[in-house]
């Protein structure tokens, strides 16, 4: 698993690369919790992520509870199709702005 | 003042002027259903349409019937056979134009509640007027050698206990006692009809001179009272009736119980045993048994017979 | 014309002195008749005793003039027989005799024929003097006309040889027309000094004096006097026709009288004494007695009006007084009775109103004290009652009548809680169920419930102690905390006990509800259930019928802290499973006999192997044969399911046992995806199966082991090709995933939890998971069909 965060203005983009699930989460989280901080707009590029477990699912949801905080904006990019069902099973499709 | 007993009547005087057309007929007895025929035939008037006025006047203590005949003052009277035979036997010829009885009424009723036939020397009583020939003759004939006790014209010596038995009409006595309450029954009463003894009794009589000199009138009368005798068996009732106005007329001390007694059983003996009819004719062989009883028993001189006692 | 019996029915006051009037006439009734009775013997001895001294008197006086007669010949007797030389002496002696004795009539001295031939006497001599008013005349009194001797005054004494007096003759004398005097003489033989009879003493007397002493006898007004001779004739008789005449015993011969014979013959036996017979048409009494030695006999005859008379008439008195004062005091009685009933009868036609539904009809005012003012009273307040009633009960009726309907819309209630799906799982094959529920007529207590969850099947049946709304909503309140306590607890001990101590809390009615609740995990068989003192099911099996133990608990809402323990059945397959209440047991037919248990495994055994609908159609269908038509009185509810489940032929078995490390979890979605591989998933399912799998396991390895103890967890999975089956195995805590609260997917970020979701993912992906604790492990299965 693997993250690359990159800054362009406001715009961080973090791009998820590879399988998301427990150990992964655990893996990352010090990268995502520094992404919390962000005040502009977050974008998650998922085009690389191919598999997330529930605790992915839980870094998603802390991640979009700070930027609520923060006043930033989260922007889901490129769900696979796997994926983006588990995002409907789990209503997380409304709460991300999700872009292909 | 008389002393007299029952039959005691006023004498009717017929002192008529018309005594030639006038027929006197004198019963027997005082007035009682024995005559009855004779009633009826005045009083229905069947003397009267056979043309001849006859009177009936009864005989009186003083002034017997056959006293009358022989007095010319009573044209026929009524006399039983014996006695009849008995005042031809004594001189009188008489002529019977009319019989009535065909039976013997005489009968004898003991008083002491046994046959009368095994009472010998019984006093028995007997009418003192003179009947009761049969009686004698029966009494010698049998050896009963009754004693005779006449008594005068009723039942009261036998009532009174005076004598054992009695003689007795079984039309007139007869029924006095069983108004005295003697109870009759065949052991106490002896009939003489029923033992040899049945001659005949009533009839009437008249003597054959005056018969010879009326045998017209003598036989319109004997066929009036046939007629009169005739109704008074086909209407009793109205018979009784006419008994008894004459029985009130002559004062005669008897009831009309005791008269439709008499006039049943005069009826009845008027009634021929063998032919069971009302013949009205002297039985030739009843005359020739009384008459050889009473020749037998010296009551009679001589015999009478039938022919002496008929007509011509 | 009305019925007289219906007439006196109609009125009280007729009845009540009918009745007393009744009463009174059978008083008076024994009473005077006994009065009467007495009085009567009293009256007829009293007449007896009169006439018999009016009798003797009579005849005393009687016997002294005869005794006169015979004693003044008697006297003169004598004298006859000393002169009977001197012949002409013997009209003097009879003249003597009627001076001395003027009551005489005559007197003869009368001699045998031809007695006196030697004196020139002829047949004929009988001195003869009579008294005419006073004028003697004496004469020679026999001639051929009159032959003296053959008289019966003459004959009798010479025949009887002693004195006699003749029977009464009639005189009559030619002289005066219609005279007739009845003479009667006393006679007596004469005899001369040898003894030998010579002739006849005979002195007469006019009886009239006789008729005059004997018919002057009257001791009634109607009663007469007479004297028979001794032939029976009538010499005294007030009837002129019978007078001489006639005889007693004539008119018996032609109207046979033995009465009057009898008395005839009585008489001429001279008999004295007294009878009772019919004489000239009426009841009379006859007195008789025989005078001296005449041989007449003397009778008075009393006819019984005369004796009675005065009696009957006395009789009659009292008779019309009671008549009339019974009808007086029939009248008065009905007149008092009527008015003392008269408010009564106001009150009866008023009740008559008050009975056609006019309640408000005043009753009459009376301020009588007695039982009718009583009645009154009481009948006003009864009125009062009635209207106050007839409100309530109207109001009552009004009410009732919605609570009627609102008890039809709770029963309605009641039963739209209960499962009414039938069949509930037609989707799946290894069970069918079946309930049902007669409701009795009222709103009852009886519940069963059931329902799916994950692979397990919760099912319960109960009934609720009494019967009403009361039981209808402990019946409800019981079925939501049931449904409410299983909803997150799989263990039915522990339901139980939930559900009692709540019940309990809440019951001040002190009802209490039997309860058998039942878990079975369908994959294996595996039967978890608790009684809280129902009735335990029966087990039809493989052509037998057994029940399942039970322990004896209590039932619910009685102890909140009574500890309820799970037990525990494997039901084979192909075994259906029986429930049901007590209405079924205990339903009563007309003749109070109960339908038994014996019956109902009776019906069991012919339906073993139907479905469950047709078991219980069955059951109940006996149930109502044998009921007919006697009410049902308890609802009748019965559950049955069948267990079939599929045989799982597998095909594919992996097995993985890990360290509850998460580092593992790698390694997991790698033996997932060989296996996924091997059963030709597309990486989708792979996915979905490496998401669950790991969901799972991610969380036995967090949670099942405490902190610092080295824990396993085993995943098997199995395939027949058609469904995979996935089995996490620990033998850490019990800890049942499934019992986690859905995670709410509509919240906003900001609401959301950041758990829970791993096992909402997972049903969501799985078709579904069972958790089942076995041997101190945790087994959770997912199931997820593949083709």
């Amino acid at each position: 698993m693997e993250v690359k965060i990159t800054q362009e203005g406001k715009v961080t983009t973090a791009a998820l690369i590879g399988r998301l699930d427990t150990l992964a989460a655990q893996e990352i989280a010090p990268q995502m919790d520094a992404l919390k901080e962000v005040d502009g707009t977050l974008v998650l590029d998922c085009k690389e992520l191919s598999y997330i477990s529930s605790s992915g699912l839980r870094i998603f949801l802390t991640l979009r509870k700070a930027a609520i905080a923060n006043g930033a904006k989260i922007i889901v990019r490129g769900i696979c199709p796997d994926i983006r069902n588990v995002f409907v099973m789990t209503g997380f499709l409304n709460l991300f702005e999700i872009e292909d | 003042m008389k002393r007299l007993f029952l039959l005691a009547l006023f004498l009717v005087t017929a002192a008529s002027t018309w005594a030639q057309e006038r027929f006197v007929f004198t019963p027997q007895w005082t007035a009682q259903s024995q005559f009855a025929g004779y009633y009826v035939a005045q009083e229905k008037g069947f003397y009267r349409d056979a043309g001849i006025d006859v009177e009936i006047v009864h005989p009186t203590a003083t002034m017997s019937a056959m006293k009358r005949i022989s007095n010319n003052e009573s044209q026929a009277t009524t006399l039983q056979v014996c006695q009849a035979m008995e005042i031809i036997d004594g001189g009188i010829p008489l002529v019977n134009i009319l019989q009535t009885s065909m039976n013997n009424a005489m009968v004898i009723v003991s008083r002491r509640g046994v046959d009368p036939l095994t009472q010998k020397g019984a006093r028995v009583g007997i009418w003192s007027v003179g009947f009761g020939q049969l009686a004698i003759c029966m009494s010698l004939k049998d050896g009963l050698d009754y004693e005779w006790i006449r008594f005068a014209n009723n039942v009261n010596l036998f009532i009174k206990g005076a004598i054992d038995a009695t003689l007795a009409m079984s039309y007139n006595e007869y029924y006095q006692l069983v108004q005295a309450g003697y109870e009759m029954n065949d052991l106490i009463v002896y009939r003489f009809c029923d033992h040899g003894y049945n001659v005949q009794e009533d009839g009437v009589y008249m003597t054959r001179e005056y018969y010879e000199g009326h045998k017209e009138q003598a036989r319109k009368f004997a066929d009036a009272s046939r007629r009169g005798w005739e109704w008074a068996a086909e209407h009793p009732e109205e018979t009784l009736d006419i008994v008894m106005k004459y029985v009130k007329e002559n004062k005669i001390v008897t009831n009309r119980t005791m008269q439709r007694l008499m006039l049943a059983e005069v009826l009845r003996l008027q009634i021929d045993r063998e032919s069971g009819l009302r013949e009205f004719r002297l039985r030739p062989d009843m005359v020739k048994m009384a008459s050889d009883l009473m020749v037998e028993y010296m009551m009679l001189g001589n015999e009478v017979t039938y022919e002496q006692l008929t007509e011509d | 014309m009305k019925n007289p019996i219906q007439y006196i029915r109609q009125s009280l006051s007729r009845k009540l002195s009918l009745w007393i009037v009744f009463f009174a006439a059978v008083i008076f009734n024994v009473a005077l008749g006994f009065m009467f009775t007495q009085s009567l013997r009293a009256v007829r001895q009293e007449a007896i005793s009169r006439a018999s001294k009016e009798l003797d008197n009579t005849v005393l006086r009687v016997n002294s003039i005869i005794q006169l007669v015979e004693t003044a010949t008697d006297n003169t007797d004598w004298l006859i027989t000393r002169h009977l030389d001197a012949p002409d002496s013997m009209f003097v002696y009879s003249r003597r005799i009627l001076q001395n004795n003027p009551e005489l009539n005559g007197c003869s001295i009368a001699f045998e024929p031809y007695y006196f031939q030697d004196k020139d006497r002829g047949r004929y001599f009988s001195a003869y003097t009579y008294n005419d008013n006073g004028n003697f005349y004496t004469s020679q009194e026999g001639n051929d006309h009159y032959e003296y001797f053959y008289m019966d005054w003459y004959q009798t004494a010479k025949l009887l040889d002693q004195p006699v007096w003749s029977e009464p003759f009639v005189d009559v004398n030619p002289e005066i027309h219609d005279s007739k005097e009845i003479i009667a003489s006393y006679s007596k033989p004469i005899k001369d000094k040898d003894g030998t009879y010579i002739g006849t003493i005979a002195t007469d007397i006019s009886l009239s004096w006789l008729s005059e002493t004997i018919s002057a006898v009257k001791p009634y007004p109607n009663s007469y006097s007479m004297m028979i001779g001794q032939g029976g004739t009538f010499f005294v008789h007030p009837d002129p026709e019978k007078l001489f005449y006639q005889t007693i015993f004539t008119e018996t011969l032609e109207h046979d009288d033995p009465a009057m014979a009898d008395l005839g013959h009585a008489m001429l036996r001279g008999e004295e004494g007294m009878r009772e017979l019919r004489m000239d048409g009426q009841d009379c009494y006859v007195f008789y007695k025989p005078l001296g030695d005449t041989g007449w006999s003397v009778a008075i005859v009393c006819p019984e009006s005369d004796i009675f008379g005065g009696y009957k008439r006395l009789q009659q008195m009292v008779f019309f007084i009671v008549v009339i004062g019974l009808i007086l005091m029939f009248l008065v009685f009905s007149r008092i009775v009527s008015y003392e009933l008269k408010p009564l009868r106001r009150l009866a036609d008023q009740a008559g109103t008050i009975a056609k539904g006019h309640f408000d009809q005043k009753l009459p005012d009376d301020d009588r004290s007695d039982e009718i003012g009583q009645l009154t009273h009481s009948f006003g307040d009864m009125q009062q009652s009635l209207m106050q009633y007839i409100d309530r009960l109207q109001s009552a009726t009004a009410q009732k009548a919605t609570i009627e309907s609102e008890l039809k819309i709770a029963n309605t209630i009641q039963l739209n809680m209960l499962p009414r799906v039938f069949p509930p799982f037609p989707e799946r094959g290894d069970i069918d169920l079946y309930a049902s529920m007669a409701p009795a007529k009222d709103v009852g207590g009886d519940l069963f419930d059931f329902y799916l969850r994950d692979e397990k099947l919760f099912f319960c049946i109960g009934d609720v102690s009494g019967k009403g709304v009361p039981a209808a909503m402990v019946m409800a309140v019981t079925l939501s905390l049931l449904r409410h306590s299983s909803s997150h607890e799989t263990d039915p001990a522990k339901v139980i006990q939930m559900v009692n101590e709540t019940l309990c809390k809440g019951n001040d009615y002190d009802m209490f509800v039997t309860l058998l609740l039942g878990v079975l995990d369908l994959p294996t068989g595996r039967l978890r259930y608790c009684s809280a003192g129902h009735d335990a099911p029966l087990i039809l099996h493989d052509g037998t019928i057994s029940t399942l133990t039970c322990q004896p608990n209590l039932p619910l809402a009685i102890l909140p802290e009574m500890r309820y323990k799970v037990q525990e059945y494997k039901l084979e397959p192909g075994s259906t499973l029986f429930l049901y209440t007590d209405g079924l047991t205990e339903a009563m037919n007309a003749d109070h006999e109960q339908f038994g248990m014996d019956r109902v495994r009776e019906q069991l055994s012919a339906c073993m192997n139907d479905a469950p609908r047709q078991i219980l159609e069955r059951v109940q269908d006996g149930v109502h044969a044998f009921v007919q038509d006697a009410e049902q009185s308890d609802d009748l509810t019965m559950l049955a399911f069948r267990y079939t489940p599929g045989e799982f032929a597998t095909i594919l078995s992996e097995k993985i046992t890990l360290s509850c490390d998460l580092k593992r979890v790698p390694e997991l979605n790698a033996f997932i995806a060989s296996v996924a591989q091997k059963l030709g998933a597309d990486a989708t399912v792979t996915g979905q199966l490496q998401l669950a799998v790991e969901e799972i396991v991610v969380n036995v390895m967090n949670y099942a082991y405490p902190e610092g103890k080295k824990g396993f967890v085993t995943i098997k999975v199995m395939s027949d090709g058609h469904q995979l089956r996935m089995v996490v195995i620990d033998s850490g805590v019990p800890f049942d995933p499934t019992l986690r609260e859905k995670a709410d997917t509509t919240l906003s970020a900001e609401e959301r939890p950041i758990g829970g979701l791993g096992i909402f993912l997972v049903r969501e992906l799985m078709d579904t998971i069972n958790y089942e604790r076995v041997d101190n492990r945790n087994i959770l299965m997912m199931i997820k069909t593949i083709k």
